[in-house]
């Protein structure tokens, strides 16, 4: 090589290499900014470096910012608390558990009599959950992390975690529910979890109690032991050891098809059998357990056993459960309590507080006669303390919430609406005598639409003082959903606490958009602040709100016994009506998720309980925004409360097409199907829409319905007169597409212009119509062009307890269900009207032919005296009457049906407004 | 067996099959006359004879003081034909019956009302039946009034004002493109 070529060779070297050094100060760059955004956003880290620590301050250092770093966009240091003796604020240890491969939730800590702490999370991974579990290695300095891969923090110590082990689970391909950690008195750690078994591909298994525990020095796992056999689920289990090491055990069985508290024990031994707690016909959900000094068992769950969800206490002696005690029972949403006893022998409770007869009436309609009698599902909530003493129940002030997530300026009256409430509370007692309380906090994100703003929740810690909580630290990147069960463990060591949580990376920026779920474990050094209790108050049930109302609880079973009671024989078979509610949002959804709709887990208590369907679905949108995890929850739970025959859910998701496509809600008997992506043309900027879209190729329905042919499925479009969700009825498919949500109690119906709950287009502008309104998608005008559409009502976005499908099927069976609506044998309702509609013994939703005038038989049993009916053919109607009475029978003959195809249906108005839409019946007239 | 044998007896079959689904379609669509198993069975077979001018099926719907007079005037006023053409005629301008029960059924007589729909009005009636065997059968029958419906015979959907807002799009404009 000569000179020349030296030079350009040295040339190209110092090229490439000021190429390399460049690309990857870029990547540091992008890395630095994406980590700046998901901890500095989402953790609000504190950033003061920890100052005359102990282990655990050295610990909590390590969460600390390098001095000059960039600062956090809200200190956590900024939330407001009365009189807080210190100084410094608490800061969290450890880093994430995850490894990144997969969506982590339910995270558990237990601790071994030598401090070794062991962490567990459910892993959601490549189509099934796994329990990972690590151990903690101790704290290093950071250069050690690049040697075993355990996460660097931004100071100079680490805490460093081993790999994960799989526990291995009675499945192959599991589904798991809560797994939880627990150092028994032989000092042995045990998984404790829920987990399904026996599912296949068509039918849903049973959720049953497993325990295992790690032998052998951690070296092996040992048997599986089965802690439970009831053929129904038994799953929200709550894991306490006692100050023996005895390992307890509460959950939620279901026997008869409603909750029931139930208790085991680990001695060191052997597991004892399941002991019944409560029973009855009302229903018990998500109990609690502590052990007091004196070993009794104190076990704390909420029930809806008063037509309406309270707290209650009872105990445990030996294997006697002891009274029920009632805490909380107003008519406001008492639920989702915890329990820790406290060293001074106190009985420490939390639960949530939310709105006045949660989950009934609430809807477009009703607000417009403030007839709304009910608060939404996802209302705001704030926890609520006591303590339980002697007999009495004493007031705790409430966890703090920031002053910048507090309600409302003039400018924005609804903020209070949309942020500050906490929930999901957790109570731990330390052998100190501290009281510590973990809770999720909701909070504003950055300003959306019309003045509203995008809220998530975070998960926050604090602990009993003299003066009350001391400030909250909010935990590193917990930003994500409301159902999110943290766990708290008072270390044996000293004082200080440690906090298992998850979070999905969400950011305020995008609060509604999940990244990924992942585990985390931390450890909160021992606060400066004396243990302390401030002076209580005896606990008051709260006020009522203003021109409170209540509900007739009494008038609504007298209602559904009469709907369950009902049969009728169907083409020569047996068939019963099951009501349900085939739209209905949580947390899942992008758009008003974190909000208004409350969570997944909520969906169940409303269905089962408040609003006492026999079926239903989750339709968040895209199965919660084509993001796997949710799809996965939306799934897993729909097993989980699988509850025949008392409720039966579907698995359901909404595809949200805009206007002229329109939206459809879409339905299986079976799990496992993909969701049908939308079918986008490539204008659309960012990522894939979670939530609608409008920009879908022009054959985008067509192959919904073929996608839904090939997985038998069914498509359910709403709102269709609307010109933002609805449709121009250019497609439908009878077969996956057999019936439409006429109304729904969201917003208005929409069967035909001038009809009951129809948008009042000669009075209010379309404008004010809720959704947008045009007339093309009026269901009539489907009817018309000669669509075979039967009629559901269902519920959307915030509504509650106004808007039922009922379907006469066989029995309440997924299959059966899906079927009967693909026969039409359904009306809609926005109560529990009975409605039979037929045809020469044709029932409703079927085609029949005849040379004969159609003799058309209605049968109702109205809530109310019937004030209307109306019988409608082909776009006219034909009888009208008032008959006013609860009971009707009438029987129309048509003496002028058309030659050819005639379609008939019967709409009904009661005295008060509540309606009722029979699905149509088509005959074929083959005479003159 | 030829081929011709063959032939002769699928066509055979073929046959058969045929004549065995046209009787059994007759007899499903014919079922509801003959059966008469419930009062409002009982009216529709009434309309529906009166329609068709079926005396027999007519006469069927009848029984005692009611049916003596029935089957009088079918000797005295010119036989089956005049009384077929006679109850065409009476329901020629009926658009449709509409029956209910006006007072709980027993297990051997109900009361009904029978409302007779015309373009502007609909004539109410009375009609007592009783069970007679198997069947039910009309004992009398008597109008008590007329009344103009909520909502006239045909009246078309969208038949209101004009929409407030006018400026409201055509329903078929596609907003998305």
């Amino acid at each position: 090589m000569n000179r020349n070529g030296r030079w350009l060779l040295g040339v190209l070297a110092a090229g490439v290499a000021l190429s390399i050094w460049g690309f990857e100060r870029l990547a540091t760059a992008q890395r630095d900014d994406a980590t700046k955004a998901a901890k500095g956003e989402a953790a609000g880290t504190a950033k003061q470096p920890a100052k005359k620590a102990g282990p655990a301050k050295k610990a909590a250092a390590g969460q600390a910012n390098k001095p000059g770093t960039k600062k956090a966009a809200k200190p956590v240091d900024d939330h407001p608390v009365a009189d807080d003796p210190n100084k410094a604020p608490v800061k969290p240890t450890g880093p994430w558990l995850s490894s990144g491969d997969s969506y982590d939730d339910f995270c558990s800590v237990a601790e071994k009599a030598d401090g070794t702490l062991y962490a567990a999370y459910l892993a959601y991974y490549d189509g099934h959950d796994q329990i990972r579990v690590h151990k903690r290695l101790g704290t290093g300095a950071a250069k050690d992390a690049t040697k075993n891969g355990s996460e660097k923090n931004d100071a100079d110590q680490i805490v460093r975690w081993s790999t994960r082990t799989h526990m291995p689970l009675v499945e192959a391909v599991p589904d798991i529910w809560m797994p939880q950690l627990a150092v028994d008195a032989n000092d042995l750690l045990w998984v404790i979890w829920s987990e399904q078994v026996g599912r296949t591909e068509k039918k849903s298994g049973n959720w049953d109690l497993y325990a295992r525990a790690l032998e052998d020095d951690g070296k092996r796992w040992g048997p599986i032991i089965r802690l439970t056999t009831d053929p129904k689920p038994d799953i929200n289990h709550h894991v306490c050891v006692d100050s023996k090491g005895v390992i307890h055990v509460v959950w939620q069985g279901h026997p008869d098809n409603n909750g029931d508290v139930m208790l085991c024990r680990y001695d060191g031994k052997q597991w004892s059998k399941p002991l019944t707690v409560t029973s009855g016909s009302g229903a018990d959900w998500y109990p609690q357990i502590a052990v007091d000094r004196e070993g009794t068992e104190w076990i704390v769950f909420d029930s809806y056993r008063n037509g309406d969800y309270d707290i209650f206490l009872t105990s445990v002696r030996g294997n006697k459960p002891g009274d029920v005690i009632p805490i909380a029972t107003s008519k406001y949403y008492e639920a989702h309590p915890t329990i820790a006893c406290s060293a001074d022998g106190k009985v420490w409770l939390a639960w949530e507080q939310g709105g006045w007869l949660w989950g009934k009436d609430q809807g477009h309609w009703l607000r417009a006669y403030s007839k709304d009698i009910g608060t939404a599902l996802g209302t705001v909530r704030n926890v609520k303390v006591a303590v339980y003493d002697g007999g009495s129940l004493k007031a705790a002030p409430a966890p703090p919430v920031p002053e910048e997530e507090l309600p409302a300026t003039a400018a924005n009256p609804k903020a209070k609406r949309q942020a500050g409430g906490t929930a999901m509370a957790t109570l731990a007692a330390g052998a100190d005598g501290r009281v510590w309380l973990g809770y999720r906090l909701h909070k504003r994100g950055q300003t959306a639409q019309k003045g509203r703003f995008k809220t998530y929740w975070t998960q926050n810690v604090t602990h009993m003082t003299a003066d009350g909580w001391a400030k909250p630290t909010e935990m590193q990147l917990s930003a994500g959903r409301i159902s999110v069960f943290s766990r708290l463990l008072p270390c044996k060591q000293d004082g200080s606490l440690h906090v298992a949580y998850s979070g999905d990376m969400r950011t305020p920026a995008d609060y509604h958009q999940p990244i990924q779920d992942r585990a985390f474990a931390t450890t909160l050094p021992q606060p400066d602040a004396r243990v302390g209790v401030p002076a209580l108050s005896s606990y008051e049930a709260p006020e009522p709100p203003d021109a409170a109302s209540e509900f007739d609880v009494a008038g609504e079973v007298a209602d559904l016994k009469a709907i369950r009671g009902d049969r009728r024989t169907i083409d020569g078979v047996e068939h019963r009506i099951v009501r349900g509610d085939l739209h209905r949002h949580t947390e899942l959804s992008w758009d008003v998720g974190p909000g208004n709709d409350g969570s997944y887990l909520d969906f169940y208590r409303y269905m089962i309980d408040v609003a006492a369907m026999d079926f239903g679905s989750l339709t968040d949108h895209q199965g919660g925004g084509q993001y796997a995890y949710h799809w996965w929850l939306t799934q897993k739970s729909a097993d989980m409360y699988y509850l025949p025959p008392r409720f039966v859910p579907l698995y359901g998701y909404e595809r949200s097409v805009k206007f002229p496509d329109g939206h459809r809600n879409v339905f299986h008997a079976y799990r496992g199907v993909p969701i049908f992506a939308f079918q986008l043309k490539l204008t659309q900027q960012g990522t894939f829409p979670g939530v609608a879209s409008g920009d879908v190729v022009e054959n985008d329905t067509k192959l919904l319905y073929e996608f839904l042919r090939k997985t038998g499925g069914l498509a359910i479009s709403h709102t269709t007169a609307t010109d933002t969700m609805g449709t121009d009825w250019r497609d439908n498919d009878p077969e996956v597409e057999p019936v439409v949500e006429i109304y729904q109690g969201a917003r208005n119906s929409s069967e035909v212009v001038g009809g009951p709950r129809v948008h009042p287009i000669d009075k209010e502008p379309a404008d004010k119509a809720p959704g947008g309104y045009q007339e093309a998608g009026m269901v009539w005008n489907a009817l018309g062009k000669g669509y075979r559409l039967g009629t559901t009502s269902s519920s959307d976005h915030g509504s509650t307890h106004i808007s039922y499908s009922l379907v006469y099927t066989p029995k309440n069976d997924r299959q059966e269900i899906i079927d009967s609506i693909r026969k039409r044998q359904t009306y809609g309702a926005t109560d529990n009207l009975i409605v039979a509609f037929e045809a020469d013994g044709h029932f409703m939703g079927q085609e029949y032919t005849t040379n004969k005038p159609p003799a058309l038989k209605l049968k109702v049993h109205g809530t109310a005296k019937i004030d209307r009916i109306d019988l409608i053919r082909n776009a006219q109607y034909i009888y009208a009457s008032s008959p006013g009475k609860r009971d009707v029978e009438v029987t129309y003959t048509d003496m002028e049906p058309k030659t050819g195809t005639n379609y008939y249906y019967f709409r009904l108005v009661q005295e008060g407004g509540e309606v009722a839409w029979a699905s149509p019946i088509w005959v074929n007239f083959e005479g003159q | 067996m030829k081929p011709k044998h063959v032939i002769a007896a699928i066509a055979t079959v073929i046959l058969l099959a045929g004549a065995a689904i046209w009787s059994w379609r007759s007899a499903a669509s014919a079922a509801p006359e003959r059966k008469l198993d419930s009062p409002e069975a009982c009216l529709v077979a009434m309309t529906r004879a009166s329609q068709s001018g079926d005396v027999q099926a007519y006469l069927d719907c009848f029984t005692g003081n009611l049916r003596q007079e029935l089957d009088k005037e079918l000797r005295d006023q010119g036989g089956v034909q005049a009384l077929g053409e006679r109850l065409r005629t009476s329901v020629a301008r009926l658009k449709g019956t509409a029956s209910y029960e006006e007072n709980p059924a027993t297990s051997d007589g109900a009361q009904l009302i029978l409302e007779r729909i015309y373009p502007q009005h609909n004539e109410r009636w009375r009609v007592a039946l009783r069970r007679d065997g198997q069947a039910w059968r009309v004992t009398s029958m008597a109008m008590i009034g007329s009344a103009v419906p909520p909502v006239e015979y045909g009246t078309p959907v969208f038949a209101i004002d004009a929409p407030v807002n006018e400026q409201q799009p055509p329903p078929n404009v596609d907003k998305r493109r």
